[in-house]
Formats: C-alpha cells, sequence, structure tokens
C-alpha cells in the first residue's frame, strides 16, 4: 500500500438482495479469509483496499449493506456521498434480480448525480442452477446504461475486474464532466469488454 | 357467517381471560355460537367446572370453540369433552396436581375463579399466550378458504385431535387417550417416528414459511421482498440446520476410534491440548463429555451454536449414545462418562430450554425412566425430571437482574387524553423508547443470530426479536421523520428536530446506540436533510452534536469510533444491532462450515463470541421506571407515509434549486 493520502479515494457501496453474495465479493476481493477476528479488532478495515491503475494508485473504501439490509433507513444515508454503486443479484435467484429496478430507484433518488453504477450477476459457479440469463442481466445494464458483469465469488472468477470496470467508470465520468459526455459510446466499450473477459474463460 | 367477524371476534375473545371457560361446558351448542360467545362471561358464572383449570387450559388451550375453526371444534366439543373430562380429572386431580386447593377455589365465582388459576399457576398463562397462535393459524386456513366444500389447507378434524392425542400421550394419560381414541373412532398413532403433528399441522396450516413467519409474529415482510412461495420448506430446513455432511454422523460415537487427522483437527496441530479448531460430530460429543477433562467454556460454545451445525434430536441421539457405554470398558469409565453426559445434559435443560420440542422431551423423559432407572442413578434422574417439570411449569426465576429504579419524570397531564409528546421531558422520552426497545433486545435468543437466520426466508421464523427490533428501529427513524416533515411552520420545524437531536443526546448518554441510531437515521432521511434552509435555523449547538452523531456512527474504519465507545461502555448498554449483524455476516461467509468434512468449529467460537457480546448487554436492564402512558405514544405509530410522500412534501416546504 503505496502512499494513499496523496492519491484518489473513492466511497464505493455494494447493494442488492440479502443473500445475493455481497460480503462474499467484497471477501474476496480483499483477499480476507476472515479465519481470525480481524474485521472486528479496532484499528483494522478490511473493507478499505488500494487499487493500481495506469501506475496510479487509487485507494477503495468500500461499505456494504451485508446483514443490515432490513434497516431500510439507515441505507438510504449512506448513497449520500458515494462514488460509485455496485449492484449485485444473483443469478440463481430470480428474486434478487427483480430488486434490480427497485435499486437502480433508489440510486437516482438518494444518491448525487454524479455517482457510477455497475451490475454485477454473482455466482457463475452455480451455472447449472442459473435463472437468469447473462443476456437479460445485459439488457438491465444497458437500459440503465451501466456497465455490466458477471462474476463467481466463490472462484474469484472476474471479481477484481468488476472493482476495476467501476474504478474505470468513474474515471470516465470524471473525464466527461469536463467535455460533453458521449455515454454511448463508453458504454459500448465497457460492454464489449465484460464479454471478452468471459469468453476467455477463468481468470483472477 | 362473515368471515372477517369471526376472526375479529375470537381475537377480542382471546384478549380476555374468558377462553376457556366454554372448555367446561358439556356440551356446546353448535347453533348458539354467536350467543356463547356474548353470554360467556356473565350468565354462566354459577356453573362450576368440575375439573382442574391447570389440566384444561394445559390440554385444550388453542382449542377453544369459539376461537378458532368451528368444525373442528364441534366435533372435538361433542365426542370428547366429557369423555375428557371424566378420565382426565380423575387422574390429574388425584396425581398431579394435588397442590391446588380444590375447596378454595370453588368457593369463587367464575370469573374471578379463572384469575386465581392463572395468578397460581403462571405455565398455564404462558401456555395460553404460547398457544394464541392457534387461533390465528386457523383464522389464516379459514380466510385462503376458496370453498366450503373443498379446503385442502384447512386442518382435519383428525389431525386436530391426534395432536390432542400427542400432549396426552406426552404427559403420560393413556387411559385418555384410549378413550378418547374409542369415542371418536381415530387411530393414535405414534408421533415420534418422523414429524409431530404439530410440524405437520403447521406445514398443512402454512403453504409457505413466508406466511407462517408472519402469522406467528405478526411481522410483515417488506414489499420489496418478494415472497418465495411453495418451496419444500422441510428440504430447505434440512439443509440449512444439517449442513451438507452427515456420512460421518451414522457411525455410532463408539465406533469412532482415535483422534486423527480424519475425524479432529487443533488449533495448534502439535498440541491435542489445544482448542479444537474442526472434528466430527461424533469427536465433539466425546470431548464434551470427556471423563478426564472438564471444560465448561467448550461446553457453553457447544450449546450455543450447535443448531448450525446439527439438530436438537440428533445432538440428544448422539448424547444418549455416549451414555450407553460399552459393555467391555472399565465400569470405572463407564460411570464417569455417564455423569458427564448428565452434566452436559442437565446443563443443556437448565440454559437452553426452548431448544426442546415434545418429541424431544418425550426421548428425555423414555431416558431418565429406562437408562437412568437401570442404571441406579436415582438421585440424578430424580433431579433430572424435577428440572423438566420446573422449565415446563415455567416457574424459573428471570435470568434479567433487578435494578433500583429511577422515579419517572411525569408530567402534570399525564392523564390527560390530550397528553402529547410536547408535554413530556425529552430525557423521559428517551428512557421511554429505551425500556421499548431494550425489552425487544433482551428477549433476542442465541439461535436467532446463528446461521444469518435473518436475512433468509427460509430461516427467518427463527429469528423473531432480532426482525422485530429490525422493524421497530425503522418503524421509529420513518415516525421522527413524518413528525419533522408534517410540522405547519418553519419554526416549529427548527423547534422538532432541535427536540430530537436533544433526545438523541439522552440516548447516547444512556448508552443506547441502536435508538440513536435510530433518531439520527430519521433526521438524515433524504427529505428532511435536504432542507438546508431549516437547518440553518436549528441553534449551531444542536447541529455541532448531530455532526458528532454522525461522525460516532460512521462506516469509517469499520466503524472505529463506535466500536471503540462500546468497548468501554458498561451496561446497561444496548448496542447498534446492525453493526452486530453484519459482523456475523462476514464470520459466517468468510469461514467454510466445514474443514476437511469436519465441522468447523472454530468458526462457531467467533460467531459464539459476537453473541456471548449480546447476552453481556441483555443481563443488565435499564432502571427506569415504565410509564404506559408516555410508552403508548411511543409504540403503534398511526399509519406512517412512504418515503415517496415525505419527499413529495419536502419539496414542497423547499422546491429544488434550479
Amino acid at each position: 500500500m503505496s502512499n494513499v493520502s496523496d492519491s484518489l479515494l473513492l466511497k464505493l457501496i455494494i447493494i442488492g438482495r440479502s443473500m445475493a453474495g455481497k460480503s462474499c465479493i467484497l471477501l474476496r476481493f480483499c483477499d480476507n479469509k476472515f479465519e481470525s477476528n480481524l474485521g472486528f479488532t479496532i484499528g483494522v478495515d478490511f473493507r478499505f483496499v488500494s487499487l493500481n491503475k495506469n501506475d496510479e494508485t487509487i485507494g477503495l473504501q468500500i461499505w456494504d449493506t451485508a446483514g443490515q439490509e432490513r434497516f431500510r433507513t439507515i441505507t438510504s444515508s449512506y448513497y449520500r456521498d458515494a462514488d460509485g454503486v455496485m449492484i449485485v443479484y444473483d443469478i440463481t435467484d430470480e428474486n434478487s434480480f427483480d430488486q434490480v429496478d427497485h435499486w437502480f430507484d433508489e440510486i437516482s433518488k438518494q444518491a448525487p448525480p454524479s455517482v457510477v453504477k455497475i451490475l454485477v450477476g454473482n455466482k457463475t459457479d452455480l451455472e447449472n442452477k442459473r435463472k437468469i440469463s447473462t443476456e437479460r442481466g445485459l439488457n438491465a445494464a444497458n437500459s440503465r446504461s451501466c456497465p455490466f458483469i458477471e462474476v463467481s465469488a466463490k472462484s474469484g472468477e472476474n471479481v477484481k475486474k468488476a472493482f476495476e470496470m467501476l474504478v474505470d467508470a468513474w474515471t470516465e465520468k470524471s473525464k466527461q464532466h469536463i467535455t460533453k459526455p458521449r455515454k454511448k459510446k463508453a458504454r459500448q466499450k465497457i460492454t464489449n469488454e465484460s464479454f471478452e473477459k468471459k469468453d476467455k474463460g477463468n481468470c483472477c | 357467517m362473515n368471515p372477517n367477524q369471526d376472526r375479529s371476534k375470537s381475537q377480542i375473545i382471546f384478549g380476555k381471560t374468558t377462553v376457556e371457560d366454554d372448555l367446561f361446558e358439556e356440551n356446546v351448542d353448535d347453533s348458539g355460537y354467536d350467543e356463547n360467545i356474548e353470554s360467556s362471561t356473565d350468565s354462566e358464572q354459577e356453573k362450576m367446572p368440575e375439573f382442574s383449570p391447570k389440566t384444561s387450559t394445559l390440554l385444550l388451550s388453542g382449542y377453544s370453540p369459539k376461537s378458532s375453526g368451528r368444525n373442528i371444534h364441534e366435533a372435538i366439543a361433542n365426542k370428547t369433552y366429557g369423555k375428557l373430562k371424566k378420565t382426565v380429572t380423575h387422574e390429574v386431580i388425584e396425581n398431579i396436581f394435588k397442590k391446588t386447593d380444590i375447596q378454595e377455589v370453588t368457593d369463587l365465582p367464575k370469573t374471578e375463579w379463572i384469575n386465581h388459576a392463572m395468578r397460581r399457576n403462571p405455565a398455564v398463562l404462558e401456555m395460553k399466550e404460547r398457544s394464541r397462535f392457534f387461533s390465528k393459524l386457523e383464522s389464516f386456513s379459514i380466510l385462503s378458504q376458496t370453498a366450503k366444500t373443498e379446503n385442502p389447507t384447512l386442518l382435519s378434524k383428525s389431525q386436530t385431535l391426534q395432536m390432542i392425542l400427542e400432549y396426552l400421550s406426552l404427559l403420560g394419560f393413556k387411559k385418555t387417550v384410549l378413550s378418547i381414541c374409542q369415542e371418536s373412532g381415530i387411530n393414535y398413532q405414534l408421533p415420534y417416528l418422523k414429524n409431530n403433528y404439530l410440524e405437520k399441522m403447521l406445514i398443512l396450516g402454512a403453504p409457505s414459511i413466508e406466511d407462517f413467519f408472519q402469522i406467528v409474529s405478526g411481522i410483515n415482510i417488506p414489499q420489496n421482498e418478494p415472497q418465495t412461495k411453495g418451496e419444500d420448506i422441510e428440504v430447505e430446513i434440512n439443509e440449512f440446520m444439517i449442513g451438507n455432511d452427515q456420512k460421518t454422523d451414522d457411525k455410532s460415537i463408539w465406533e469412532e476410534g482415535e483422534d486423527s487427522d480424519e475425524n479432529i483437527l487443533f488449533l495448534d496441530p502439535n498440541d491435542k491440548q489445544s482448542q479444537i479448531r474442526a472434528a466430527t460430530l461424533n469427536k465433539l460429543v466425546e470431548k464434551l463429555t470427556d471423563p478426564e477433562q472438564y471444560n465448561e467454556k467448550f461446553l457453553n460454545y457447544f450449546l450455543l451454536t450447535y443448531q448450525s451445525f446439527t439438530t436438537t434430536h440428533f445432538f440428544l441421539k448422539k448424547l444418549i449414545e455416549r451414555y450407553h457405554v460399552p459393555s467391555h470398558f472399565d465400569p470405572n469409565f463407564r460411570r464417569l462418562v455417564q455423569m458427564r453426559v448428565i452434566i452436559v445434559l442437565k446443563n443443556w435443560i437448565e440454559n437452553y430450554f426452548a431448544d426442546f420440542d415434545q418429541k424431544s422431551l418425550h426421548e428425555i423423559s423414555l431416558f431418565i425412566d429406562n437408562s437412568l432407572a437401570r442404571d441406579k442413578h436415582i438421585d440424578l434422574a430424580k433431579g433430572l425430571r424435577n428440572l423438566v417439570f420446573k422449565k415446563l411449569s415455567g416457574n424459573q426465576s428471570s435470568k434479567l437482574i433487578r435494578v433500583e429504579l429511577e422515579p419517572p419524570l411525569i408530567p402534570r397531564n399525564l392523564f390527560s387524553p390530550k397528553l402529547s409528546l410536547d408535554d413530556i421531558k425529552k430525557q423521559e422520552i428517551a428512557k421511554q423508547l429505551t425500556l421499548i426497545e431494550f425489552e425487544i433486545f433482551s428477549k433476542i435468543e442465541s439461535k436467532e443470530l446463528l446461521n444469518q437466520a435473518w436475512n433468509k426466508p427460509k430461516l427467518k421464523y427463527r429469528s423473531p426479536n432480532v426482525l422485530k427490533l429490525i422493524d421497530r428501529f425503522n418503524e421509529l427513524s420513518i415516525w421522527i421523520a413524518q413528525t419533522v416533515i408534517t410540522t405547519e411552520s418553519t419554526k416549529e420545524r427548527v423547534r422538532t428536530i432541535t427536540k430530537f437531536i436533544k433526545i438523541a443526546d439522552h440516548l447516547l448518554r444512556m448508552k443506547n446506540y441502536n435508538t440513536m441510531m435510530a433518531v439520527i437515521a430519521g433526521l438524515n432521511n433524504s427529505a428532511i436533510y435536504r432542507l438546508t434552509e431549516t437547518w440553518k435555523l436549528v441553534p449551531e449547538k444542536r447541529t455541532a452534536s448531530f455532526k458528532e452523531f454522525l461522525d460516532l456512527m460512521a462506516s469509517t474504519g469499520s466503524y472505529k469510533k463506535y466500536r471503540t465507545t462500546l468497548q468501554s461502555s458498561t451496561p446497561p448498554c444496548l448496542p447498534y444491532l446492525g453493526i452486530v449483524l453484519t459482523d456475523l455476516t462476514f464470520t459466517e461467509d468468510g469461514n467454510p462450515d466445514f474443514i476437511q468434512n469436519l465441522i468447523n468449529f472454530q468458526k462457531r467460537r467467533l460467531v459464539c463470541e459476537k453473541i456471548l457480546e449480546i447476552q453481556n448487554f441483555q443481563l443488565i436492564p435499564y432502571g427506569f421506571q415504565p410509564v404506559h402512558q408516555i410508552m403508548s405514544l411511543l409504540r403503534g405509530f398511526p399509519k406512517l407515509w412512504t418515503e415517496d410522500a415525505m419527499y413529495s412534501k419536502s419539496l414542497e416546504i423547499q422546491p429544488r434549486k434550479k
């Protein structure tokens, strides 16, 4: 971890239905097996990760709602100063996908307009139990103009990639703030990328 | 008959203590259904029942013919009550409840007599309370009835009767069971082969576990959380509770063999005295009852968490298996192991009695009668039996430590119907809020926190109090936001916000972080938060405290500030439940349930430490005097607004800047 204080710090939140695997994605990304009480020890924050991107260190402060989903009145306030939101659903659970719209609405109401989003379908390791096709996921993301990726928190496939894509989307958007936004092109680029990654099969 | 009317009536009746009155009538009149309800309180006072109120309620609570499905009860009432009364009266009064002074009771008028019986036998009252959901369950069945002729969801007469029989046989009323069978022509099947009838009825009565959960707990599942229906709940529950590895458990505990990497792993691989990292269930039970060392902490951890890897029945089976030491072992060893088994069993019953259902109690009772008696452990058998009876009758003293109560700050118009929160001191509001929430908090049981039950549609019924506390939290926040948003003028709005900040300040001083968080969440609601014009007018001192609260509860550094504060907080204290649940979620998701097919006990230890942290705070209640009039203003909030409605109101107060 290099000198983070000088570099960029992004606040990200992970949302989605309970049991969609939000905590698993975070645990996998942080490379922390959580086999000790480390996470609860005061002063240790496993939710803080630094990511290297083009020789630049970006600090990610990740907040997730795992375990607290039912505290509806709490979650809304956390959107307020978020830079990026990861919306997670479980590809084997129709209900979790049905809620995606609900989350998008929440974000548009609560989060600042500058926020970037990514839609993530989790549990690709359970391909035989899949209920939501990749296409449906992609369509949902396209209709909201946000990138999309499918991951497996269990195998680790695409987990890091998902966070990188979110950071990319943020960089892109912050650039576009200065120039005129060209959303369509940006989206195209990212979705192509996610397919490319998938074709390569298991990585990470 | 209008089903709604029927339902509301049954609820009213249940609210009083008159339900059981009907049970003492020899004949329940088919046509006089409605009249009976009205007349039961006054006109029947002279008629004296013949048998002990305790027995009747124990046996039949939840089966009041007035309170639930009519056709079922007609049959039972007409066919069996008469018979029941004779046999039961004889057996029970003679044998079990000798202590009840019948003469003293019969001198009282009927309503007083019921009250008297309830007072003398808190168990009856508790049983009545506990069985209340039957009436709801049946109402539910009736409501879901599509046609009168065909109704697969309605519980059949024979099922209901089977359940009564099951209970009677558990109590040992063989003659009664026999005569009911003869009367009704129904064959009583032994229940403990697979499921007990209660389970079966619940499955029949509630087509999905979510429905069942709602019926039992009265908690509503939010609309944005779609219900999962029509799945096989038994399979799901087994999947969650037993996990995926049962192969090793099929082996008898006496065939498990010596410690090896195959069946036990230690935290320090070279030190067999170190803590267990993972093991088979057989090994865990063996270590639990090890004659050479008694580890109370290990026992507590096990009893707190075993339900995350096995069931009550299976653990009980293993324990009894362990008791039956094969004859080739040294008699001294044999005796020591048996003593250990009994100690574990005693601890289990003493501290986790809620774990046991009728089936397991029946097994324990058989174990005491057969095995313990045969091995001449007469005193131990007696001790265990008394313990079970004490627990069954609910006469245990409360676990809560009693404290001196501070006198409340009562407003002058406490008894005025116009009493409003403006009349009450903020500190007193904070106190009463704390009492309401602590009451729910103190009821949270360890099993509610296992396996992320509160988050799983299929296991939610196991976490009623966790869910109640969360629902309460949300309601309170919304109510606070609504109270602010519905003010008439800016001045009043400023005053209201200031008031809630002061209340939050009192809550912080009371170390009630949960309620404080709810107040913050209310003021932090986007409809309130965006009212910058209003916030500008709030005294600076107050906005500064509000910022301090936000800072204390911020998620930065994994809630570093809050955790530090909590660590130095002495009870009474009410921690913020959300963080506990997040920590549990990460502990559960971050550690596998099994290591090389062995139960990961280290994971359970971590979960346990979290749960013990909670239990530590549950023990010491707040020393505030409850004030009913104030409390009733602070709960059961009138219809709460939706987020959208509040937001539109907020836009009216302060339009968006262009």
